[in-house]
């Protein structure tokens, strides 16, 4: 109907319809929001905040990261080319076959996600970010290599920008978990590795046995359990280990499996015999009296070694990476070759770390 | 105990992220009703603006800052426990920074107060690392109601919050036990609930039990000549969930409520006015709906 002398309200006048019903909507949710305890998303690697307290001995930085190389000067060169190479490798097979698990963090104020495992893949990601580059090969697929890229890195204002802008999924927790839980965790994160080393592991459960005993609370063999990736039996061994560590025999036998002198194996065993047979126990395991055998130090001479293997294998995991790439070509099972092999590598050391004394 | 659950005490956080929606004159008549009502109240300003404080304690009107404590004693040994020399003055920077204050007493017997500070809080904001502001903020306030003296003192908190998203305010929502929305009736006003209850629901979703609790939306400044604000009314009303959160009466577009909530106001209280002042009539209801909501 027209009428021209009518006058026209606008029906629609005041809060939309739509708006309404998203606080219905967000209202309820929030009324009945379920405890999380946390949840996958997305975070800018810029707001990932690395965890100091690695259970593992690790001395890699996020700057020797972000450069693509150690530098020369490093007082732990060795260990960081080495750990290193390893965030190369990892980098490269993100790129192949991507994260199969995400970090684990929890939440900080602002977006931000505190680590408390998975530095090694988060560092991967910052590495690939920078020095993995796409190339086709000739049959037309698709590969990565390692690439350092000096340009990539030398505007900081440019690094800053693109941590700030690549995301990665993390399993942030909602909220701070307890100090042993924490521990815990760091650890359980770590220890499906396989190259984990057993001093690693021992270290931790010392200080997760200290850390327990400082607030009042014993540790269960479930605890070791969940953070070693144990089986019950073996974590019966391991909290017996730690329970009796303050023993004189169980402490050597302790102190030599951080030595890498002892097999933890032995250790569990003198840890499990009768307090007054411990000592017996230590000296049939070790084979020699624990008096004689304090602040020793056996030497092993290259020059009797048959164990070319032996050889090769401590040559390729102290040499630069260039070297071990030439190294790792060589014929091991030609003496005249391992010779050659042994002198070249023995060359780069002392250019490396000098002369011996002696 | 439970861990989001404090042993008596009530927190209420009156929060919108809008601004300019009366959150400061309610927060102002809901202590008040709640001091005459004989509760024990402890009035908190979380807003750098100040004009909470200024209603209740006597704050510089050119700083912004609380004056010297009239209890304050510089050589008090117990100081040397605190990180720093408190100044003589107490406000929430301090309550954040140092981990202690001293409310100011105030006109009324009963209510106790934490006045804001306009420069120290910005700037302790700034100084926050971004990893310490769990600990040091959004943690901390919840961590400071529950000690004893805050549980023992006083029967119900009242919070009013600045009308940002930030820090303080995941403060406030962690140490509240309920809030309270006061909310024009405009299209932006309502969308501003929108991010509130994403911060609500974040905080729930937090605690493990003694959810924060929602005591109702309070239509504020509301002129019921205006169509687009009656059709508003309506469709909050006739929407299934939110109706009964609706709390009524509303608070109208009364020229008695901005003339007493001004600081220097003559009397300085809706409720010194007359009894058949329409504001004052309003002000009792609605205030006296959101006490039985929090406490029956």
């Amino acid at each position: 109907m027209n009428k021209p002398g009518m006058l026209k309200r606008n029906k629609k006048v005041g809060v939309s319809d739509d708006t309404v019903n998203a606080v219905v909507k967000t209202f309820s949710e929030a009324e009945n929001a379920e405890t999380v305890a946390h949840e996958n998303k997305e975070i800018a690697l810029s707001a990932i905040k690395l965890w100091d307290k690695q259970p593992r001995n690790f001395k890699l930085s996020m700057d020797d990261v972000i450069r693509g190389s150690v530098l020369e000067d490093d007082d732990h060169f060795t260990q960081k080319e080495a750990e290193l190479e390893k965030i190369m490798g990892l980098a490269l097979s993100f790129q192949e076959i991507g994260m199969m698990n995400p970090p684990v963090g929890f939440d900080l104020a602002g977006q931000c996600v505190q680590l408390i495992g998975g530095q090694r893949r988060t560092m991967a990601k910052v590495f690939s970010l920078f020095h993995i580059k796409e190339v086709i090969e000739e049959i037309g697929s698709t590969a990565y290599e390692v690439s350092i890229d000096d340009k990539a890195v030398s505007n900081a204002d440019h690094v800053k920008e693109r941590l700030e802008q690549t995301k990665i999924e993390v399993k942030a927790y909602k909220r701070k978990p307890d100090v042993i839980t924490l521990e815990k965790m760091a650890m359980a994160d770590n220890t499906q590795r396989e190259d984990l080393p057993i001093t690693d592991k021992l270290k931790w459960a010392i200080s997760f046995a200290e850390l327990c005993e400082g607030q009042g609370r014993g540790y269960t063999w479930q605890d070791l359990a969940d953070a070693l990736g144990l089986t019950r039996s073996p974590a019966f061994d391991w909290k017996k280990l730690l329970l009796e560590r303050s023993d004189q025999w169980v402490e050597k036998a302790i102190g030599k499996v951080l030595q890498g002198k002892m097999a933890i194996k032995k250790a569990f065993q003198i840890a499990a015999a009768n307090p007054e047979k411990r000592e017996s126990k230590y000296v049939e395991l070790t084979g020699s009296p624990p008096e004689d055998s304090s602040g020793e130090v056996r030497k092993i001479s290259v020059k009797t070694s048959s164990s070319v293997q032996a050889l090769k294998s401590l040559i390729l995991k102290n040499s630069r990476t260039k070297l071990k790439d030439e190294l790792a070509n060589v014929d091991w099972d030609k003496p005249s070759e391992v010779k050659k092999a042994f002198t070249v590598f023995l060359e780069d050391w002392e250019k490396r770390y000098g002369q011996a004394d002696s | 105990m439970s861990e989001y659950e404090y042993p008596k005490l009530k927190v209420l956080a009156i929060t919108n992220h809008k601004g300019g929606v009366a959150k400061t004159t309610l927060a102002k008549l809901i202590t008040e009703y709640f001091v005459r009502k004989g509760l024990r109240v402890l009035g908190v300003d979380i807003d750098p603006q100040t004009n909470y404080s200024m209603r209740f304690v006597n704050m510089d009107s050119e700083t912004r800052s609380p004056p010297i404590h009239p209890n304050f004693n510089p050589d008090d040994p117990d100081w040397e426990d605190l990180p720093t020399p408190p100044p003589g003055y107490w406000s929430i920077a301090q309550f954040f920074r140092l981990g202690y204050v001293e409310p100011y007493d105030t006109d009324f017997e009963n209510l106790k107060f934490i006045p804001s500070h306009k420069s120290e809080l910005t700037k302790f904001l700034e100084e926050v690392k971004s990893n310490e502001i769990e600990d040091l903020v959004i943690g901390h306030m919840r961590n400071m109601f529950s000690l004893d003296y805050y549980q023992d003192e006083f029967d119900i908190v009242v919070i009013d919050t600045p009308p940002q998203t930030s820090a303080l305010i995941a403060s406030a929502y962690r140490a509240a036990t309920h809030i309270l929305i006061p909310t024009m009736l405009d299209e932006d006003s309502i969308t501003g609930m929108v991010d509130m209850a994403q911060l609500w629901k974040k905080e729930n979703e937090f605690r493990t039990d003694g959810k924060l609790q929602l005591v109702g939306i309070l239509p504020t400044i509301y002129d019921n000549q205006a169509a687009s604000e009656r059709r508003s009314m309506e469709r909050l009303e006739s929407s299934g969930g939110l109706s009964e959160k609706i709390i009524k009466p509303v608070m109208r577009r009364l020229r008695a409520y901005s003339n007493t909530s001004a600081t220097y106001s003559n009397p300085s209280s809706l409720f010194d006015m007359h009894d058949s002042t329409a504001a004052k009539k309003e002000a009792l209801q609605f205030s006296e709906e959101i006490y039985r909501r929090i406490f029956e």
